[in-house]
């Protein structure tokens, strides 16, 4: 790649004719415009057009193995490991942005070494950062295992102020995902009370997204149960519409960490359940109607709404 | 060196009627023009590493939310259309060639392709913002995807998801205000160059602000398949 730097093409050495003639250097400086001391690389436009498109294959390549993974997980009932993505995602991402420092940013044509120097120590420091995330977390689980409580859900998302509006009367405190689903629930009900239209969807929803959190709780009061058993009849009579629901539900969620049952610890970089006890275990009949893929090391899928 | 004619007009006419760039003279304290652009790039260079430092906080967020709420990541990445993420990244790369391109054609005197290229970067800019605001941000907007206290957002999987959205906000918040500096800086060299500012002998401005660019390109290349294609 040496033939890159166009000595003759040098920006520096042309029109010097009388613009030149206006640099007078300070006694003592040495002239540093003799040619080739000093050259600037013209970088040739094949070579900026080649990385553009390499740029776009890579960008490609990174959407398609993420596709290729998500498809292959679903198609073969497969649980990829959560780092795999993560680890081709990012050694894509790693390659496209050092193409980009050495050719779009000229780092390989750069006379000053200074300028890759303060690069490679930006990454170095970068690095630092990351790793010692990497150590800190990865080793929590040994911490936790003698001091972890169980973490309570929406525990580590926020509080929310609490809201003192009539309508809306949820306590200080509260996580704010738990806030935001009960002003959703409470706005529904209020909707339904008042004669108000709804859409059908967000009702089914709102109704599929209750019963399964009824059903993962630990203990059930008898007035739950008997709520249960009235959502779970409801769900049989439009058992068409709940297993599109369910449809979508399963499809987003993967197989992820198996073995962490009821009983494990919340540890801080295990994947976490949310399902306590299933529906065999509550006493629910496995009619087939029960939308729940509840195979061992699947989670139980909850929102299903397909909005962005 | 007070003798000398001292260049400071700003109406685009150099000294003797030539073209800015080709009076153009180093500021008094470096030794010449080479001194004053291996200067003013290695500053610039300074400057893209407390950048990248910057978003390394972001990035760091991102690690460790993502281990410790893996299932709230992955189900708030799947409520992103990881198809705006595509285009956007694509407009982007296409305007870091041109950022690139209008360096060259800066070093080749090429006035006519310079104006476009520093035009089209400029607009490339506007239309990622177009884009992420219309496509993304009002959207998630009405629909309570929001960050922290003001989340309002009822169907997540996991309790955890305001962090997600937290954290998607802030890292493409931190990069659209780094993509609005890059609009008006490439305005202002679009400006310049209007008057000829610009050519073979002096283009400093050209090559930092393109530098700039690249790295605001770069953080985009780890926030695409970090935020849309994880799973």
């Amino acid at each position: 790649m040496s033939n890159q730097h166009h000595g003759s093409q040098h920006p520096h050495e042309h029109g010097h004719s009388a613009a030149l003639a206006l640099d007078i250097l300070p006694a003592g400086a040495k002239d540093s415009h003799k040619p080739g001391h000093h050259g600037h690389t013209i970088v040739p436009l094949r070579l900026l057009v080649g990385v553009l498109v390499i740029l776009l294959v890579f960008t490609v390549l990174t959407v398609s193995a993420a596709n290729a993974e998500e498809w292959y997980s679903r198609t073969f009932d497969v649980a990829i490991p959560g780092w795999v993505n993560a680890v081709v995602a990012l050694s894509i991402a790693c390659v496209k942005s050092v193409i980009v420092a050495l050719y779009f940013m000229q780092l390989r044509y750069d006379q000053n070494p200074m300028n890759a120097l303060v690069c490679v120590f930006t990454i170095m420091v970068a690095t630092f950062f990351l790793g010692f995330i990497a150590i800190d977390l990865g080793s929590r689980g040994i911490i936790y295992e003698h001091k972890a409580e169980a973490i309570t859900p929406g525990g580590i998302g926020g509080f929310s102020r609490g809201s003192g509006d009539n309508q809306d009367q949820i306590p200080a405190g509260t996580p704010i995902a738990i806030h935001a689903r009960e002003r959703a629930d409470k706005s529904i009900e209020q909707s339904l009370s008042d004669g108000k239209p709804i859409t059908k969807h967000a009702y089914l929803v709102r109704l599929y997204n209750v019963y399964h959190e009824l059903v993962a709780s630990h203990e059930l009061s008898e007035n739950d149960k008997a709520k249960a058993a009235l959502m779970k009849a409801y769900m049989d009579r439009n058992k068409a519409e709940f297993d599109q629901i369910a449809a979508y539900a399963a499809s987003h969620s993967h197989g992820h960490a198996a073995g962490h049952g009821a009983g494990a610890r919340n540890t801080a970089n295990f994947s976490r359940s949310r399902t306590g006890i299933t529906l065999t275990e509550l006493g629910a009949p496995t009619d087939g109607h029960n939308a729940v893929p509840q195979e061992a090391g699947k989670e139980t899928p909850a929102s299903p709404v397909p909005s962005h | 060196m007070s003798t000398l004619p001292v260049n400071n007009d700003v109406a685009g006419a150099g000294i003797d009627g030539r073209p800015y760039h080709e009076t153009y003279k180093a500021a008094e304290h470096f030794r010449d023009r080479d001194h004053e652009f291996d200067s003013v790039k290695m500053g610039v260079w300074l400057f893209l590493a407390t950048e990248v430092l910057l978003f390394s906080g972001l990035f760091c967020f991102y690690a460790i939310m993502r281990m410790l709420h893996p299932e709230a990541f992955q189900h708030g990445s799947s409520l992103l259309d990881w198809r705006w993420g595509l285009i956007n990244t694509v407009v982007l790369l296409a305007s870091s060639f041109t950022a690139a391109a209008a360096v060259r054609d800066a070093q080749l005197n090429r006035q006519a392709w310079l104006k476009f290229n520093l035009l089209f970067t400029m607009l490339a800019g506007v239309a990622f913002l177009a884009i992420k605001v219309l496509f993304e941000y009002i959207p998630k907007i009405h629909e309570g995807k929001l960050p922290g206290q003001w989340y309002d957002y009822p169907n997540w999987v996991n309790p955890n998801e305001p962090l997600w959205w937290s954290l998607y906000w802030c890292a493409t918040g931190v990069h659209a205000s780094h993509v609005i500096v890059g609009i008006g800086l490439y305005a202002w060299l679009l400006l310049r160059a209007q008057k000829r500012h610009f050519g073979p002998r002096h283009y400093n401005a050209v090559e930092a602000i393109a530098l700039y660019w690249h790295i605001v390109d770069i953080v985009w290349i780890f926030l695409f398949p970090l935020l849309y294609l994880i799973h």
